[in-house]
């Protein structure tokens, strides 16, 4: 048994290496302008006389590939860390209303600075649904301290989700025409003009939340069993829950800071990755969700750019096109029978 | 003999409200205390309150000497292991994953078994009869399996104490008794100071060396089964109105 | 497995920094023999009504265009030197501007009419979306490239075939990373401000801006002057004693109407009716709606002597029957049971050098005279 399991565990990471590989080289080569594959290879060494060709690759294509992988990576652990947290298989990274807290802060910044004519940047824009995540998160975390059943936090979310959404709404009414389309723009995500900062940035904030989320790899299997026996077993349940939310939070804030409130990655990946490793332990899971995420999205982006090319379809259109089936899928199996 | 497990003058409740005040039991190694009384009188809640779960309203729990608040998480872990009624439905994990979890304690930080481990893991899947079925998924294993790996569990946590919740109650007679016995045998073999709550009066009598009887309000009797088990007193515990407890029998009449 | 985990790790991180190394392209400019502080800006563009930008000269081959607050630009001639020791707040543009990424769709008709569509060569907008004849014509023919919506532009497109200006409108505020990735692709952005104007006829006269950009100032200025000759007569004439509502039916069944200090607004004062307003007319912003209830619209512009409807925004109305449908209660109005009723055509929101059109379409309609109108139709 532990060999299957451990050929199995090998094969599947093979598996994700590959596909990792295929699609970086494939997001390398595609895109509006046509460029060879040795073309390629020569500017990425740190040759290549055609400075265009150079910026093509090096200030276009290279961040947004690395941006969509950290990205989708991020929402996918953060994904299945709130799965395995309320044990609820539709629970996704945006379920605690962080996405709305964002939204709300975006539009706030939008409607009321951009119209007054301080000038933004995006790390202002940035900055602010990022601020805006964290106070829903902080919301959270405080009505965590009162209630014992953690099943009432996704409840709690999903109406603090629904206040923020009000709340924008409302804000809306005194915006401009241009306000509107702008905020509409942003809540499709997207993958579009990401530069070498932004990826330095969510490199080091999603890195050291992922970090410490695979160090938490061994009270979360405890906590699979659920509260009582995790408990009984040494994890301190407060702590955890804390940092759990603290963590999930901070990586699908990442997201929706950079790149919008990008759908599906975050519910769909980790049931694609447990049934490809057919075992749901942090150890495996953690690594596993962020390489299935991370290329999930590089195909999605590439989608998203190529496909209707000079247009770009928004990325949470396509990752829901193929996002959703997979989860209707998952649904109807665990309810057949057992997975 | 010193005991094991010492609650003083405890008071269980939820939400700061008394359910039971008074509670003093204690449970010594080698030694099965059982909890019986009618549903709802408060043996979950004493339970809950003992292993942690339940803050304690009023009194102290002693383990091993020192109060339960003084000892860290990981030293309680690996005197007291559990077994209670949740239901536990992890994805994805044979039942050797599930006994693996109670190494919990004593692996490192990112919990990853060592050779020692895997011992012992085996050791408590033989121990419960388990060893069959080990490495069948958790979620296809019948009820009467499954508390014998949860059992297993506990075993591998190397307590010196475990608690029990209603252990048999969705068992049929074959998996009461099974599960009865291999606990009667860890008993003996590991000098384990075992706690459980039952509701099956005859098993209770068989296996318990003291019964507690508790009564809504508070702990009614503390005593062996000869002095517990007999007609009146089951019948005034229970508040039987119709039929009667026959003890010799330990069974169950019905009046007519 | 430990071993596994560690192999996972350092693939994930050579892969990081190998990424990381992005090298920092220089652009390697000429020796120059001019320096920026020996430039002397003497001569400026006389402007009569707008005030968002200026245009001064130094010579014959150094333009200095500010916009705005703070952008400012230098445009060089395309024999003369960049000077050295440009200030970091000044972009410099150098001429020819013939491959040009065009989102303000309010610049595409100063750019007709100047004959340089040839000069853009991207287009924020397709086909058609487009309602200026040239554009589209240049879009068939494949002159003319669609490069992506202003939010989310196909930067390697535009990047790959040259492009030498990005002239956005104030709407990509709202992405500024699309003009940071731009700085970075080392393409220069203007965002031109002509919606800020106060005066209707200063958003006319930014012709002028993309005249002085183009090398065609004395174009420019001709057909400027030519606008506000065709519409003197009608600002000296007298006001009549009219009330007009220009407003639109929202998808919710809520009125759009303009405030006072809006371009529209101020026209209709100009060509002598006087606008129905609901805000306070204290206000400075040029281009700024307010979304109020049916009942105050019916309650402020029910006995309002013309109504036209915006049909830029939803949609043109030819019939009576068509704005009934939208909103019965329109029906009581003064206007539509006179007949008054018109709508504001489509191509007005691009056509806009054209505003001085709509003054004199205004004063034909107030004075109930048969000339033919350019933007407005009378609804059946």
């Amino acid at each position: 048994m532990e060999r299957k399991r451990a050929k199995r565990t090998y094969l599947g990471f093979s598996l994700l290496f590959v596909l990792l590989a295929v699609f970086l080289i494939w997001n390398l080569l595609a895109g509006s302008v046509s460029l060879s594959a040795s073309e390629i290879w020569q500017i990425l060494l740190g040759g290549g006389e055609d400075l265009t060709q150079r910026r093509i690759i090096m200030q276009i294509r290279l961040p947004r590939m690395m941006a969509a992988l950290i990205l989708g990576g991020a929402l996918s652990v953060s994904g299945y860390l709130l799965q395995t947290f309320f044990h609820n298989p539709i629970a996704g990274p945006f379920v605690l209303g962080i996405s709305s807290g964002a939204k709300l802060a975006v539009s706030l910044v939008m409607i009321f600075l951009l119209s007054r004519g301080v000038k933004s940047s995006s790390a202002l824009l940035i900055g602010a649904a990022f601020v805006g995540a964290m106070l829903a998160m902080g919301l959270i975390l405080l009505i965590s301290q009162y209630v014992d059943q953690m099943s009432l936090l996704v409840v709690c979310g999903v109406m603090i989700g629904y206040i923020c959404s009000a709340l924008t709404d409302f804000l809306v009414t005194f915006a401009d025409d241009s306000n509107i389309v702008n905020l509409h723009n942003w809540s499709n995500g997207s993958f579009s003009g990401m530069k070498w900062e932004d990826v330095e940035t969510m490199a080091w904030v999603c890195g050291a939340a992922l970090l410490l989320t695979f160090f938490l790899s061994k009270p979360i299997r405890a906590y699979q069993l659920g509260e009582v026996y995790a408990r009984n077993l040494g994890v301190p349940i407060r702590a955890f829950r804390t940092a759990l939310i603290l963590l999930s939070s901070v990586l699908s804030a990442c997201v929706t800071a950079f790149a919008g409130p990008v759908s599906f990655v975050g519910i769909a990946l980790p049931h694609l990755m447990k049934a490809l490793f057919k075992t749901a332990e942090p150890l495996l899971m953690i690594p596993a969700c962020f390489l299935g995420g991370g290329i999930f999205c590089l195909v999605c982006d590439l989608i998203a750019r190529t496909a209707f090319a000079p247009a770009a379809v928004s990325i949470s259109s396509v990752t829901a096109v193929f996002g959703a089936p997979v989860v209707i899928y998952m649904m109807i199996c665990r309810k057949a029978g057992r997975t | 003999m010193k005991s094991y497990l010492k609650t003083e003058d405890l008071a269980v409740g939820y939400h700061g409200k008394p359910l039971i005040e008074e509670v003093s039991l204690c449970v010594q190694r080698g030694k099965i205390v059982t909890l019986i009384g009618p549903n709802g009188s408060g043996k979950s809640t004493i339970l809950k309150t003992i292993i942690g779960q339940l803050p304690e309203l009023s009194g102290a729990v002693y383990l091993d000497g020192e109060t339960m608040r003084s000892r860290s998480r990981n030293d309680i872990a690996r005197r007291m292991a559990i077994l209670m009624t949740v239901r536990v439905e992890p994805e994805l994990m044979t039942c050797r994953d599930v006994v693996s979890s109670g190494r919990y304690p004593y692996t490192g930080k990112l919990g990853m078994l060592r050779e020692e481990d895997r011992k012992i893991v085996e050791q408590s899947l033989a121990q419960a009869d388990a060893l069959s079925f080990a490495d069948s998924p958790f979620s296809a294993i019948s009820d009467g399996q499954r508390q014998r790996i949860l059992l297993a569990r506990a075993l591998c946590q190397q307590p010196q104490l475990i608690v029990l919740d209603e252990p048999t109650s969705y068992l049929d007679i074959r998996y009461k008794l099974e599960l009865l016995s291999v606990l009667k045998r860890m008993v003996r073999e590991n000098d384990l100071a075992v706690l459980l709550s039952l509701h099956e009066l005859d098993l209770a009598r068989r296996i318990s060396d003291t019964v507690v009887c508790v009564a809504g309000d508070r702990i009614d009797r503390i005593g062996p089964p000869e002095e517990i088990f007999t007609s009146d007193y089951i019948a005034q515990l229970y508040h039987l109105e119709r039929g009667k407890y026959d003890p010799c029998f330990s069974t169950l009449e019905f009046v007519p | 497995m430990k071993r596994l985990l560690c192999a996972l790790l350092a693939a994930l991180t050579a892969l990081a920094l190998c990424a990381c190394g992005a090298a920092q392209d220089s652009e390697s400019g000429g020796q120059a023999s001019l320096s920026w502080g020996e430039l002397s800006f003497e001569e400026t563009m006389p402007l009569r009504y707008a005030e968002q930008f200026s245009v001064s000269y130094a010579g014959e081959n150094y333009k200095f265009i500010t916009i705005g607050r703070d952008q400012k630009f230098l445009l060089v001639a395309e024999d003369a030197d960049v000077p050295s020791g440009m200030p970091e707040t000044v972009t410099v543009l150098q001429q020819p501007l013939d491959e040009i990424y065009l989102v303000a769709s309010a610049a595409m008709d100063s750019f007709a009419r100047l004959d340089a569509v040839g000069c853009v060569r991207f287009s924020g907008r397709r086909e058609s979306d487009w309602c200026i004849e040239k554009a589209q014509q240049a879009m068939r023919s494949g002159e003319l490239l669609y490069a992506g919506r202003y939010s989310e532009p196909d930067y390697e497109l535009i990047l790959s075939k040259g492009c030498d200006l990005a002239l956005e409108n104030t709407m990509i505020y709202h992405s500024p990373e699309v003009v940071e990735q731009f700085e970075t692709l080392g393409i220069p952005v203007l965002v031109e401000m002509s919606s800020y104007e106060s005066e209707p006829f200063g958003r006319m006269e930014w012709v002028k801006l993309y005249g002085a950009l183009l090398g065609k100032e004395d174009e420019a200025t001709a057909l400027f002057d030519e606008k506000m000759d065709s519409v003197s007569g009608v600002l000296d004439a007298e006001p009549t004693e009219k009330t007009v509502a220009f407003f639109y039916v929202t998808s919710n069944g809520a009125v759009n109407v303009r405030k006072s200090a809006d371009y529209v607004a101020k026209s209709i004062a100009m060509a002598g009716g006087q606008y129905v307003a609901f805000d306070d007319s204290t206000e400075e912003n040029a281009q700024s709606a307010v979304t109020v209830q049916m009942e105050t619209f019916y309650a402020g512009a029910h006995d309002a002597d013309v109504l036209i409807y915006n049909g830029i925004i939803d949609g043109e109305l030819t019939t009576v029957e068509e704005l009934l449908a939208l909103e019965p209660l329109l029906g009581d109005f003064k206007a539509v049971q006179s007949g008054d009723v018109w709508c504001l055509t489509k191509d007005f929101y691009q056509e806009s050098l054209d505003l001085s059109d709509l003054v004199v379409d205004l004063h034909t309609v107030l004075n109930g005279a048969d000339t033919p109108l350019r933007f407005l139709t009378k609804l059946q």
